[in-house]
């Protein structure tokens, strides 16, 4: 009988922090909804309480469930059923994968205009990404451990060669135009974590999932924080005029002989975005196993490493851009159906199928 | 559910265990006739069978011994002379064997055998058999006189401080310098046999109540159901002992030196010593223990320290700088300050060929001038000469290489050196981070890093994680990982590896 | 073994990726270190640029006997397709990652506002938003082609000329950041003027003064004196000399150390209040008769020096704010910070509103140091 994967907390807080990492470097300060300068530190901290309460139904879950992950109790309360909750499961870790990759694409595209064709660029992300999901939960994790340190070194290192950049005077007052601004911008973020949805596959896997989802959600607000101060302190109100304001801010950062320290920035959201999008490839491959059976993980690998490309790389602009709304539409529904709605269900199931056993019972 | 994909063929279906375990033995005839006329058709026309056939107490007996491998003199002085002067007691031809082993045999190493396959086996280890007709058994008396290397400093792992002796090729010897540094009876030497036909001796060397049993009994087994004809080496024995096959790192290492292997075997590791070569195995073998050393712990802890960060720098420098020049000088000039800049301006401008290929170029002719004088060590002036003359200055006036390249590749090569057991995957590597950062730049090179990190997170060995204790972290561990820690602190924790964070073997009673 | 295969032809297609093929793609590129833009007679701009010529670089600085670099210029309807033009030129394209240094000319600056001249500079990624900003009198070829024998490349002395003269307080050194800051209406640009005395190898830039802007558009000239009391107010300043006299009427020059401004602002009805507090130590670095200046004399000095560096200030503020009406010390967002109430939906009037608000300045000077010469004459015979 194969062992069961264990995950510290500490190891699912380094993945959960990567991914916030990630997923901040790509703040536009283009977008109108969005809090600007002092305010988005507000609405991050906003940001950081409402994710951990939107956690309350996953814990709830894990607590009731005592200990089983949600596509294994899937499979107790309906039967074979559950390979289509897998199969959903997979999907919507593609679909954060994709994501992910749009962003990437855009930020080669536009910021970045680096030498090497960026398709190819996406090509070798994904292709080693996918090649990790065969290393499994532990060996990601692991690599989170060690990368995150990294990711957080370079995000001081970057803050302290700014400070003698920074001003007082860059520094726009909080709440001038009124708590709204920091209340959407808290909105606006808030589904662009869409790693709360697969917590609760995780929940046999980690040696306290609680402890280790919240220090995750406390030290990515910690580390936010220090990249928004940063990049506010250099650019002031030009930090909204920009696609990639911390990227921005960053390229006039030097260090001794070194300069141009923006391939830095570079550097870290390749690195995070390795990691979470292996984190998620390790998902993605685990549920289809579970639904179909161990024999074509390959295939299952191919097809999962060419939607991932095709959908990143064809439909990446039109739908950052032009279907913003959509998206953020979509991204919260799935975000509330698979951290919230799912695990409400599974234990609503679960007690309807406990009251009809005790009812057998009585009848008995 | 996420576990890691195994791609050894012994996990796939229909894939069937090679038979293991003894074969059936031979036992050892009343008839000294029918035994010697065994053993001469066991060994044939082979001319070092030594048989001395004589009479004791009118009973037909022998002496058999290989050439070569026992002390003429000893033979001559301890067994044939006292057995040969036996006279007046009137023996039954037991009672003569039982007599000879218990009264007349001056040898401290007695042993009695039952079957031919034993009877072989230590003859050829240099035990000197008497046989006589009418007894089903025969004593051996250990009297070894083979010719063999005397105990020298070992030449792969060179210290400033410490022992100067190293393992020489016969085990009994090196068991005897590890018994002289561990005084202890917790130090237990288990003697295995390896391969069907060379018979090797192996023994599995622990500390009783400091090492995992679970390990011990997989370790065991290993060795046990290897399949091998011949063991030479313990080189043969080392893949089937990793559990990654595919894995660049190696989670077994080895060791020349006995105080080495006393530290090892002290933490909780297993020995395991091969007779016929004097690299000793370590099981398990973690990540950063290639960054540790003997000298370690004999330095000051602050120099120790500074020794063990050089070595952390030495690694990255000597894997990654030159895809890193390679990547930046390709794809991010903008790195470069205004005077690097013109310097490397003038490199690229002056020499013809692309900087990928250059890399490849020079790292290849080094590596091959490396080889030519390790394989031919009186050529090592001429080689060096080459090297220098060809690579340091020919080429580069000639505008064939950059001279920023050359530079790069010295301290590569210098940095490398630092960390012999890792010499093997830096090299192979050093290749794969050029291609990545010529083609895809400093984002090419950090997704091999990302994915190389991957790959040494995911190896276990034996149910330990590799990258232990830096990953999962064990902090009270860390005190000798990236510093060597004073002693008054390091002595303190009795620190087990099987106790390690992530490990599926660890002790009764210890938190997970 | 299928998998070793694998990554050997993985690691073998690497090969064929064209950038592991072809030369470093930077030497097929025309490595720029500073750019001028000036205003082409026929409508459209002109544009100079100075760029590293591989040919004569040695390899080895210290045999580098000349500058690397070589001046070329070009035209085009506006700076891209000026910059993109080349192209036919060199036969190469630009690169503009190692680009120190933009110049631009008098007339540029009063015919275009600076978003739109520097609109190209602003948008490409290659460019780096620490690269220094410059009005030239003159041509801005004339100050790119200006050579030092202290540089291999000669924009490295324009820009060293600017930082070190911020510092000194005889420019401002602007950079393509402070301006994207001060257009994202944080405040107003200011560029540091420099010209041309001299030519050919004897050529050398000099500062100026400053030129001032109002959302992007040129207003004016701040001139030496003014510019100093800029950037006592920017606390950019950390060294300067200024000579006062003596009761004896000699003059005493004091080099003024670790200069630091801090500005508070209060409430006043409608507007305002900005009290300036500057905040120096000084030394005495020479007395033009070459004799004692005595402790009693300290007091007075002190009183001038103040006196001094409050006229500079008070000017810089009259020229600025009271005469052009622009906010180049970020009077408005200071207001913005601590009195909200008082801009909150009246952003656009504050500019002119800054004109009714007081500016109070305080400075606290401290002669920390006479020098080390005492002026005693020991046996003395004549």
């Amino acid at each position: 009988m194969e062992k069961t994967v264990k995950i510290s907390a500490w190891q699912l807080m380094t993945l959960l922090l990567v991914g916030r990492i990630t997923v901040a470097l790509t703040y536009s300060g283009g977008s109108a909804n969005v809090a600007h300068g002092t305010d988005r530190m507000a609405s991050l901290l906003l940001e950081a309480g409402l994710l951990l309460l939107l956690f309350l139904p996953t814990l709830w879950y894990a607590r009731a469930a005592q200990g089983i992950g949600s596509l294994e109790y899937a499979y107790v309360q309906f039967g074979k059923g559950g390979a289509v909750v897998a199969v959903l499961y997979a999907l919507y870790c593609l679909y954060i994968q994709c994501l992910d990759l749009m962003q990437f694409d855009r930020f080669a595209n536009t910021a970045m205009s680096p030498e090497v064709p960026r398709v190819l660029l996406c090509v070798a992300l994904v292709a080693a990404v996918f090649v990790a999901a065969f290393y499994g939960l532990e060996a990601v994790a692991r690599t989170a451990a060690v990368i995150v340190f990294l990711m957080v070194a370079a995000i001081v290192f970057l803050a302290v060669s700014l400070i003698p950049d920074m001003k007082a005077l860059n520094f726009p007052p909080l709440f001038y135009e009124g708590f709204t601004p920091v209340w959407t911008g808290a909105l606006e973020n808030l589904p662009r974590f869409l790693e709360l949805g697969v917590i609760a596959l995780l929940v046999p896997h980690v040696k306290g999932v609680g402890k280790g989802y919240v220090w995750g959600i406390v030290t990515a607000a910690a580390v936010l924080l220090a990249m928004q101060i940063t990049l506010v302190g250099v650019l002031g109100d030009y930090g909204e005029m920009v696609m990639y304001p911390y990227y921005t801010a960053v390229t006039i950062a030097h260090s001794s002989i070194v300069q141009r320290l923006d391939i830095l920035v570079a550097a870290i959201w390749m690195a995070g975005l390795f990691v979470k999008m292996s984190f998620l490839a390790v998902l993605f491959l685990g549920c289809l196993r579970q639904a179909f059976g161990d024999k074509l993980k390959v295939l299952y690998v191919l097809l999962g490493g060419i939607i991932v490309l095709t959908v990143g790389l064809l439909l990446g602009d039109t739908l950052l851009s032009v279907e913003h709304g959509y998206l953020w539409l979509a991204s919260t529904v799935l975000m509330l159906a698979f951290a919230v709605i799912l695990p409400v269900i599974l234990l609503c199931a679960n007690a309807l199928r406990v009251k009809r056993r005790i009812k057998r019972g009585d009848a008995l | 559910m996420f576990h890691k994909t195994n791609f050894r063929a012994d996990s796939r279906p229909g894939y069937v265990q090679p038979p293991s375990g003894p074969s059936p033995a031979t036992p050892i005839s009343a008839s000294l006739l029918d035994n010697l006329v065994y053993l001469r058709k066991q060994f044939d026309i082979s001319s070092d069978l030594m048989i001395r056939e004589i009479h004791l107490c009118g009973y037909p007996a022998a002496v058999i011994t290989v050439e070569g491998m026992v002390n003429r003199h000893i033979l001559a002085d301890a067994i044939l002379l006292p057995i040969t002067e036996i006279k007046g007691k009137k023996f039954s031809p037991t009672e003569l064997m039982a007599y000879i082993r218990d009264d007349v045999l001056g040898s401290g190493d007695m042993l009695q055998v039952r079957t031919m396959e034993e009877l072989v086996n230590l003859i050829a280890s240099g035990f000197a058999a008497i046989a006589i007709d009418g007894v089903d058994y025969m004593i051996l008396g250990g009297i070894q006189g083979f010719a063999m290397r005397g105990v020298s400093e070992p030449v792969s792992e060179v210290m400033l401080r410490g022992s100067r002796e190293g393992f020489t090729e016969v085990i009994r010897i090196n068991l005897s310098m590890l018994r002289r540094r561990l005084k202890t009876p917790d130090l237990i030497f288990e003697m295995m046999k390896a391969g069907k036909t060379s018979n090797t001796d192996v023994c599995l060397c622990y500390m009783r109540g400091r090492v995992s049993e679970k390990l011990l009994r997989s370790v065991r087994q290993k060795i046990e159901n290897l399949p091998l004809d011949v063991v030479l080496d313990s080189g043969y024995i080392q893949p089937f002992l990793e559990n990654k096959h595919l894995s660049i790192f190696t989670s077994v290492n080895t060791t020349e030196r006995p105080d080495t292997l006393c530290g090892k075997i002290c933490e909780g590791r297993i020995g395991i010593l091969v007779d016929g070569t004097p690299f000793a195995l370590i099981v398990p073998y973690l990540f950063v223990e290639n960054f540790q050393a003997m000298d370690d712990y004999t330095m000051p802890p602050y120099y120790a320290s500074f020794l063990r960060i050089l070595k952390y720098i030495a690694f990255a420098v000597s894997l990654l700088l030159p895809g890193l020049y390679v990547a930046i000088g390709t794809h991010h000039p903008e790195m470069f300050p205004p005077v690097l800049l013109l310097s490397y301006l003038n490199a690229d401008h002056t020499t013809p060929f692309p900087l990928t290929f250059e890399a490849l170029l020079i790292h290849f002719l080094f590596e091959i001038m490396r080889e030519a004088g390790l394989r031919f060590p009186r050529m090592g002036h001429a080689v060096s000469i080459v090297g220098a003359l060809v690579i340091g200055q020919a080429a580069v006036e000639a505008g064939l290489v950059g001279a920023p390249m050359v530079i790069i590749l010295a301290l590569t090569a210098i940095s490398s050196f630092i960390l012999p057991s890792l010499y093997a995957p830096i090299s192979v590597l050093r290749f794969v981070f050029i291609l990545l950062g010529g083609a895809l730049g400093v984002y090419g090179i950090l997704l091999g890093v990302a994915l190389l990190l991957c790959g040494i997170c995911a190896i276990d060995v034996e149910g330990i994680p590799y990258t232990a204790p830096v990953s999962p972290l064990t902090f009270k561990a860390l005190k000798d990982v990236v510093i060597r820690a004073d002693w008054r602190k390091l002595w303190k924790g009795n620190f087990r590896v099987q106790n390690v964070k992530g490990s599926d073997i660890r002790d009764d009673g210890q938190k997970s | 073994m299928r998998t070793w295969f694998l990554l050997v032809a993985v690691l073998l297609g690497f090969t064929m990726i064209p950038s592991c093929r072809e030369k470093s793609q930077i030497n097929n590129r025309v490595v720029i270190t500073a750019v001028g833009i000036d205003d082409a007679q026929d409508g459209g701009c002109a544009v100079s640029i100075q760029a590293i010529e591989a040919l004569k670089i040695s390899g080895s600085l210290t045999n580098q006997e000349d500058n690397a670099t070589g001046i070329y210029e070009t035209q085009g309807e506006s700076v891209a397709a000026a910059m993109k033009s080349f192209v036919l030129q060199t036969g190469r394209n630009t690169y503009l990652q190692q680009n120190r240094a933009i110049v631009l000319s008098l007339d540029q600056v009063k015919k275009q506002p600076l978003q739109t001249t520097l609109d190209y500079f602003m948008r490409n990624a290659e460019s780096r938003p620490g690269v220094y900003l410059a009005v030239s009198r003159g041509s801005p070829e004339e100050v790119l082609g200006v050579k030092t024998s202290s540089y291999t490349i000669p924009s490295d002395y324009l820009t060293t000329l600017l930082r070190e003269g911020q510092s000194w307080g005889y420019s401002a050194g602007t950079t393509l950041l402070d301006v994207e800051r001060a257009l994202s209406g944080m405040f107003d640009a200011y560029l540091p003027i420099v010209r041309v005395e001299g030519s050919g190898d004897d050529a050398s830039i000099h500062m100026d003064g400053t030129a001032v802007f109002r959302e992007g558009e040129f207003v004016g000239e701040l001139d030496a004196q003014e510019t100093r009391g800029l950037l006592f107010l920017q606390n950019a300043l950390e060294r300067s000399t200024v000579a006062v006299n003596r009761d004896n009427g000699a003059s005493v020059t004091l080099e003024l150390q670790k200069s630091h401004t801090g500005i508070s602002v209060s409430r006043k009805g409608d507007a305002a209040a900005f009290t300036i507090r500057v905040s120096a130590q000084a030394e005495i670095a020479e007395e033009s008769e070459g004799d004692i200046v005595k402790t009693s004399e300290l007091q007075s000095l002190n009183e001038q020096l103040a006196q001094t560096i409050e006229k500079e200030i008070r000017a810089a503020i009259d020229k600025t704010v009271m005469e052009y009406g622009c906010d180049v010390f970020g009077f408005g967002r200071r207001v913005m910070k601590k009195e909200p109430g008082l801009i909150r939906g009246h952003e656009d009037e504050w500019p002119e509103k800054l004109r009714e608000c007081d500016y109070p300045i305080e400075v606290e000077i401290e002669i920390q140091s006479l020098g080390t010469n005492t002026g005693a004459e020991p046996n003395r015979v004549s």
